[in-house]
């Protein structure tokens, strides 16, 4: 079949369709009245829905949040272990060896070995 | 537009036009494209449709109808979930010729397309309709559906060609 040929067969089915579906048309008064009447309409109903709408959404997001904050596992530190997150600038290097008391006795070798074992 | 009167003037030329487009939007359900028709003419009437003049007016004018009836159908995928209660209930398109004999022929084969067409992808359904029913070219198919010229012809090409067969298998 040739393409001007199923064309043309397709129209007229169209054709055929918008006969029936003109008939079938609503009058464009009636419909035209309906929508003025709601345009009319107090707008209260509308607000309403729309406040309604935004609190159901605020509570949507706010909820799971309040939620989490409320039941996130906290961990308890004693005051006598806390350590402040910045506490390491502070630190020097060899600290630990400055702190602890050389014996009478212990060699320079010992007091090495110490230090590099700190170290690690 | 110049005037609101003017503007009535150009909807209700393009009444039955634009309740053919509705339908078809709307699965052909008679009782949703009237809603649809009448929320488009509120739209208008509220000032939340403005037509710019940029491209026809039948255009835009389907192009409005056919966002509205897409908002429609979001709204009724949600009434299906059951989060809004259901209205009433719709009612099939049925002819009210006064020739009861031809309005049965007519009816007839204007079902077969109709199921036809249903059975379609909606982007094929849409161009044909608009090409074939309102008598729109491809270009201005493509505008009003929102794709690109070549893509609303392929969609022509391929739609003419899967309704062909639908119509010769029934």
């Amino acid at each position: 079949m040739s393409e001007n040929r199923e064309r043309e067969e397709i129209a007229e089915w169209f054709r055929q369709l918008r006969q029936t579906e003109e008939r079938n048309a609503p009058p464009f008064d009636e419909v035209w009245e309906v929508a003025r009447a709601r345009a009319t309409r107090p707008q209260s109903r509308r607000l309403y829905y729309r406040v309604g709408m935004a609190a159901a959404l605020f509570a949507f997001l706010a909820i799971p949040v309040q939620w989490w904050q409320n039941h996130r596992p906290v961990q308890i530190v004693s005051i006598s272990q806390w350590k402040s997150p910045t506490g390491f600038l502070i630190e020097t290097p060899a600290q630990k060896l400055l702190k602890t008391v050389p014996h009478i006795g212990d060699g320079f070798m010992d007091m090495r070995a110490l230090n590099v074992e700190e170290k690690r | 537009m110049a005037t609101p009167d003017l503007f009535r003037a150009h909807l209700e030329t393009n009444h039955p036009a634009s309740f053919a487009w509705a339908l078809s939007c709307c699965g052909y359900n008679h009782v949703e494209a009237e809603d649809v028709l009448q929320t488009v003419y509120l739209k208008v009437l509220e000032g939340r449709a403005v037509y710019d003049g940029r491209a026809a007016f039948r255009t835009w004018l389907f192009a409005v109808i056919r966002n509205t009836s897409a908002s429609r159908r979001r709204w009724n995928a949600l009434r299906r979930l059951r989060l809004i209660p259901i209205g009433e209930e719709a009612r099939e398109c049925v002819s009210r010729s006064d020739d009861p004999a031809e309005s049965a022929h007519r009816n007839e084969c204007s079902a077969s397309l109709r199921r036809a067409l249903g059975l379609l992808p909606r982007r094929q359904r849409e161009v044909l309709h608009l090409v074939f029913y309102q008598d729109l070219t491809v270009a201005d198919a493509a505008s009003v559906i929102g794709v690109s010229v070549g893509s609303a012809r392929t969609h022509y090409e391929r739609g003419k060609k899967r309704l062909r067969q639908l119509m010769e298998e029934k």
